[in-house]
C-alpha cells in the first residue's frame, strides 16, 4: 500500500501542477480543433453512412490522426517532468524522501497518463455524435481508445526518459519528438527494404504497426507484449538516467 | 560527547577532477558546526554526500555510529532551496511531510512547523510570490518537518536583508541542542556568532577542524597585547622590550589616546607585566586586551595553500 501511496502523492502533485499551467489548455484546444475539423471532413466525405463505411472512413482515420497528433503533443506535456525538477533542484527533495526512484518514475508516468487522458476524454463527443445517427460498432471504438491509451503510455515513457536527460524543457521536448519520430520512421524503412525478415522485424519494432491492429479491433497477445516492452524499456532507461545523478 | 556525524576518508572524483580528497571530520551531537571554504572548495559536494544525494568514490559516512546514510535522520537545505513555486506554503509543506514520513516515521505537524518557522501569516500564499527571506524559511521548514536529528544548511543566509539575517541567525541558534546543525557559510563573523566548532575545507582537502578558539590560537602562535594609554614616552619602548622580552609592533595616537601593540617574543602571556608597568609609570591605562586574529585573517591564511 505504501508503494502505491507514494506513486499517488507524486502523481497528484504533478497533475495539479500541470492543470495550473496554461500550456495544457493550449495543447487541448489545439488537439480538439484539429481532430474535430478532420472528423467533420471525414463524415462529409464519407459516401455511405452505414456501420462498416463509418468505421472505415470515419472512426479508423479519426483514431489514426489522434494517435499521430498525440505523438507530437505528449513530449510537450512530459518535457517538464524531470527537466523542471532538476532546474528547480526539487529533484533533490524527492531523492531525499522516503520515495524510491521507481515510485517517482511511476508517479510521473501515471500523471502523464492522467493529463493526456484528459485530451482523449474531450474526443468522446465524436462517437456520441455518430451514435446519434445510428452508429453502434462500439467494439472498434473501445479497441481504438484502448490502443490510444497504450500508445500514450509509450509516448509518456519515452518523454519521461527525454526529460530525465536534461534541465532544459525545450531540449527535452525535442529529444522526445526525435525518439518518437525515430520509431515512426521504422515503418517507412520496413516498406523500403527488400529483405522480408528485416522488413518484418522493423515493422514489429514500430509503434504504428501495433496501433493499427488496435484501431481495427484485432488485437493479438504480441501487441500487448510489445507495448509493455516499449514502456518498460524507456522507464528502465529513465531509472538509469536518474541513478546516474548520484554517481 | 556523542558524535552525531563522522566522515572518514571521503573522496569524490569526477572525470579529470578530484572534488574531495580523503575528507574526514566529526560533528558533535547538539552542536552547530561551521563548514567553511572558498567557492569550489567542495562544501556542497560534501554536504550532498552526507545527505545521500551523491555516492562517494571512497570512504564512509557514519551517522550516530551507523555506517550508512540514514536519510530520515537528515534534513537538508541546499544552496538553492527545493521549492515548487506554484504551490501554497501549507500545501508544499504537507507534500514534503507526506513524502518524508511515508514509511511511518513521525514528524512535526504542518501547523507546528509553520508556527516554529514564523510562516503562519504566509501559509496560504504561493511559494513563488514570497520574499527571499520567507523562501529561505520555507526551505528550512522543509528540512525540519520530519524532525531530523541532523540538519544540513548550505549557505542559508545568502541574499537576506539585515533584519531577515538576524532572524535567521536567531532561528538557527534555537535549533542547537534539539538538533545537530552543519552550517556552511561565507559570512565568517556569522560562524563566530553561531558555531561551536568549525571545519575549513580548501580544494577538496580538510585544512582544519575543531573548536574555533583552538584554530585561532594555532594560527596566532605569538600573543599580541593591545593597550590604550593617555601618556606615552619613547624611552618606555626599549625598557619594555628588554624587561618583558616583547616587541612593540604598532603605536598610534588617535583622539588623545595612544594605542600600543606589543607582541610577545616567547609566547608567554605578558598582559600582567604590561598592565603593571603602565600603572607604575602612571601612563593612564584605560584599556588592555589580547588581540585576537580575526576569522577572516584565519580563513585567508588557512586556505592560502601554504597553511600547512
Amino acid at each position: 500500500m505504501i508503494f502505491f501511496k507514494g506513486i499517488w502523492i507524486i502523481a497528484k502533485r504533478e497533475t495539479k501542477d500541470t492543470f495550473l499551467s496554461p500550456l495544457i489548455y493550449i495543447i487541448a484546444a489545439l488537439f480538439i480543433v484539429i481532430v474535430g475539423w478532420l472528423f467533420f471532413n471525414y463524415i462529409i466525405s464519407s459516401n455511405e453512412w452505414n456501420q462498416s463505411s463509418l468505421t472505415n472512413s470515419v472512426i479508423v482515420p479519426t483514431f489514426g490522426i489522434m494517435n499521430f497528433l498525440l505523438m507530437f503533443l505528449t513530449p510537450l506535456v512530459t518535457m517538464r517532468s524531470f527537466a523542471e525538477e532538476k532546474k528547480l533542484h526539487t529533484i533533490e527533495l524527492l531523492f531525499m524522501s522516503d520515495l524510491s526512484d521507481v515510485q517517482i518514475i511511476l508517479g510521473k508516468l501515471f500523471s502523464g497518463m492522467l493529463t493526456m487522458s484528459f485530451l482523449l476524454l474531450l474526443t468522446v463527443i465524436f462517437p456520441i455524435v455518430l451514435a446519434a445517427s445510428g452508429y453502434s460498432n462500439w467494439s472498434v471504438v473501445i479497441s481504438g481508445y484502448t490502443g490510444l491509451l497504450f500508445s500514450l503510455a509509450c509516448y509518456v515513457s519515452a518523454g519521461l526518459f527525454a526529460s530525465s536527460l536534461t534541465e532544459n524543457q525545450i531540449i527535452a521536448a525535442l529529444l522526445g519528438f526525435s525518439l518518437l519520430m525515430g520509431q515512426m520512421l521504422l515503418i517507412i524503412s520496413a516498406n523500403a527494404t527488400q529483405n522480408y525478415i528485416v522488413a518484418q522485424m522493423l515493422q514489429y519494432m514500430s509503434l504504428a504497426f501495433h496501433y493499427e491492429v488496435f484501431a481495427r479491433g484485432a488485437v493479438k497477445n504480441y501487441n500487448i507484449v510489445y507495448y509493455f516492452s516499449f514502456i518498460g524499456f524507456f522507464l528502465h532507461l529513465t531509472w538509469i538516467s536518474l541513478r546516474s545523478r548520484r554517481w | 560527547m556523542e558524535i552525531a556525524l563522522e566522515l572518514s576518508n571521503i573522496s569524490k572524483s569526477y572525470p579529470g577532477t578530484l572534488a574531495l580528497n580523503k575528507v574526514s571530520f566529526k560533528v558533535k551531537k547538539g552542536s552547530i558546526h561551521g563548514f567553511l571554504g572558498p567557492n569550489g572548495a567542495g562544501k556542497s559536494t560534501c554536504m550532498k554526500i552526507i545527505s545521500g544525494l551523491l555516492v562517494p568514490t571512497s570512504g564512509n559516512v557514519t551517522i550516530f555510529g551507523l555506517p550508512e546514510v540514514a536519510q530520515e535522520k537528515i534534513g537538508f537545505l541546499p544552496e538553492n532551496p527545493p521549492l515548487y513555486s506554484a504551490m501554497k506554503v501549507k500545501e508544499y509543506l504537507k507534500f514534503v511531510l507526506d513524502i518524508r514520513t511515508l514509511k511511518g516515521s513521525h514528524g512535526f505537524t504542518v501547523d507546528e512547523i509553520l508556527h516554529d518557522c514564523g510562516l503562519t501569516q504566509v501559509a496560504d500564499r504561493a511559494v513563488g510570490n514570497l520574499s527571499k527571506g520567507y523562501k529561505q524559511r520555507v526551505g528550512i521548514a522543509q528540512a525540519l518537518i520530519h524532525n531530523p536529528e541532523i540538519i544540513i544548511l548550505d549557505e542559508p543566509t545568502v541574499g537576506l536583508d539585515p533584519v531577515a539575517l538576524d532572524e535567521m541567525r536567531t532561528f538557527i541558534k534555537s535549533l542547537k541542542h534539539k538538533h545537530t546543525v552543519l552550517l556552511s557559510t561565507h559570512l565568517l563573523h556569522e560562524v563566530k556568532l553561531m558555531c561551536d566548532e568549525i571545519t575549513i575545507i580548501n580544494k577538496g582537502h580538510i585544512v582544519e577542524s575543531g573548536p574555533i578558539e583552538d584554530i585561532q590560537r594555532k594560527y596566532t602562535p605569538r600573543q599580541i597585547v593591545n593597550a590604550q594609554i593617555k601618556i606615552w614616552n619613547d624611552v618606555w619602548q626599549k625598557e619594555m622590550e628588554m624587561m618583558f622580552d616583547l616587541e612593540v609592533v604598532k603605536r598610534e595616537f588617535v583622539n588623545s589616546i595612544y594605542t600600543v601593540e606589543c607582541m610577545s617574543r616567547t609566547g608567554k602571556d605578558t598582559r600582567d607585566d604590561i598592565s603593571r608597568y603602565f600603572i607604575q609609570k602612571n601612563a593612564g591605562l584605560i584599556g588592555l586586551s589580547e588581540k585576537e586574529q580575526s576569522l577572516e585573517d584565519l580563513f585567508k591564511v588557512a586556505t592560502s595553500g601554504d597553511a600547512r
